[in-house]
């Protein structure tokens, strides 16, 4: 038969022991539970609340938020010295730590750990040491893959396809570009040249512009290679076997012998003649040269050279020559330059 | 044939400046005008043909220059030439029965002019 006792007030009998109700003591103000403490029922529950020193600073289970709330700057504080701290202070919320190393998800492996939302920035205000492997956002690559260390040489020769990172408009966004964008940007470097020669000596009679036509030949030299392309010439006139920038270089060793006779040469100039359409030459690189109109047998040379934007390589040609006071003749040799010619393609048109 | 040069010294009467006057381009050995200041030369531009006739005259004037040419050679250098004449001059032979006199001679009369 359930009983009911109703008092307003109920005293302590002795000061020092206060009122034990059952394994509850109230003494003071206080209360003592010596057994387990269950506030509300399962699906019924009750707040509690208890206020720190500070006004307004409280921790309280909200039943109905099913809810532990902490004020402002109302720390959760662990360990025997609170080392560790959560709290929130009315602008940011804190995770401290004093003793030892904050660390998250480290003693059970293949656990899983995101910071921050997909549109959220997360900021490392100091070091970052990562023991694994760290992936770009979508995936795509890894940039352990890259390989940017420099620990380990490309072991070949750097091809179109090769990729290099740079600051994107030194905006400090860094791209990827091929290896090709770069040779367009600074150059590709000297991918043709070419040397040609005359094999014989070529007397030329009369005073006026002669063109060396004949007897021309690729150097064959041992130690020379032609580099990309090669020239082709018929009858004196050299075909170019790409477009580009091209540095153009004739150098004729010649002496003033023609005819059996020492001519007076005052003036041979050396010449460089081009076209634009296959067909009209002019004079466009010259160098001269001369001798002592003494009767003897002088040996003369000049380098005549340019640089000849060949944009056409059907229609821009060149051809080689002198424009001289005498007869005279153009030396030539089979193993040697003495009356030859340079080409080398300097970049693209 | 003789050298073009001469065809046209034929032609003119004198050796043409061939940078103001006249510009010959050659084509292997066939010669083309491409350049004729008749003001200057005095005379019209003439055709190839016209010139290839003058070819014995040419050829003439031509040997004139060659033998002036093996005359310069063979006299040597103008310096040994001075000192020749300065020794003949010193042994009071400063006429033609001097060394300088001699070497002269001989070289003219090996080279003579037609």
């Amino acid at each position: 038969m359930a009983s009911e006792i109703k008092v307003d007030t109920i005293s302590e009998k002795t000061s020092a022991n206060g009122v034990a109700i059952d394994s509850v003591t109230l003494k003071d103000g206080g209360a003592t539970f010596t057994g387990a403490v269950t506030v509300g029922v399962d699906d019924t529950g009750k707040d509690v609340k208890l206020f720190g020193a500070t006004s307004g600073s409280f921790l309280l289970w909200d039943e109905s938020a099913d809810a532990l709330l902490l004020t402002d700057s109302t720390p959760i504080q662990i360990g025997d010295a609170q080392d560790l701290t959560l709290y929130h202070d009315g602008s940011n919320s804190y995770i401290t730590n004093k003793t030892g190393a904050l660390k998250v998800a480290t003693e059970t492996s293949g656990i899983a750990v995101t910071i921050g939302h997909t549109t959220s920035e997360v900021t490392i205000a100091d070091n970052l040491t990562v023991t694994g492997t760290v992936t770009l956002a979508d995936g795509s690559l890894a940039l352990a893959d890259l390989d940017i260390d420099g620990g380990t040489d490309i072991g070949a020769a750097i091809v179109d396809a090769d990729l290099f990172i740079v600051d994107d408009g030194a905006g400090g966004t860094n791209r990827k570009t091929t290896a090709s964008r770069l040779k367009t940007y600074i150059g590709g470097g000297i991918a043709n040249v070419d040397q040609w020669r005359t094999t014989t000596d070529a007397e030329f009679s009369g005073a006026g512009r002669h063109f060396i036509t004949a007897n021309w030949e690729q150097s064959d030299s041992s130690g020379f290679e032609v580099l990309g392309g090669s020239m082709t010439e018929s009858s004196g006139v050299f075909t170019f076997p790409s477009t580009g920038k091209w540095l153009v270089r004739f150098s004729p060793g010649c002496t003033n012998r023609e005819s059996s006779t020492n001519r007076a040469m005052t003036y041979i100039m050396v010449e460089i003649s081009g076209t634009r359409d296959n067909s009209s030459y002019v004079q466009i690189a010259r160098a001269y040269a001369s001798n002592d109109d003494a009767g003897g047998e002088y040996y003369m040379s000049g380098t005549a050279e340019l640089f000849w934007d060949v944009t056409n390589t059907s229609n821009d040609k060149v051809k080689f020559g002198a424009y001289v006071a005498n007869g005279f003749t153009a030396k030539g040799e089979s193993l040697k330059q003495i009356t030859c010619a340079t080409f080398v393609r300097m970049g693209d048109t | 044939m003789a050298n073009f040069d001469y065809n046209l010294k034929a032609y003119i009467g004198r050796m043409p400046n061939f940078l103001t006057e006249i510009t010959v381009e050659y084509n292997g050995t066939t010669p083309t005008i491409t350049f004729w200041d008749a003001t200057a030369l005095g005379k019209a531009k003439p055709t190839i043909d016209q010139l290839n006739a003058l070819d014995s005259q040419a050829t003439a004037l031509e040997n004139e220059d060659k033998v002036r040419y093996t005359r310069k050679t063979s006299y040597g250098d103008i310096g040994d030439q001075l000192d020749i004449l300065y020794k003949d001059m010193l042994a009071g032979k400063g006429d033609s029965t001097g060394e300088w006199f001699k070497k002269i001679k001989a070289v003219k009369d090996a080279n003579p002019k037609e």
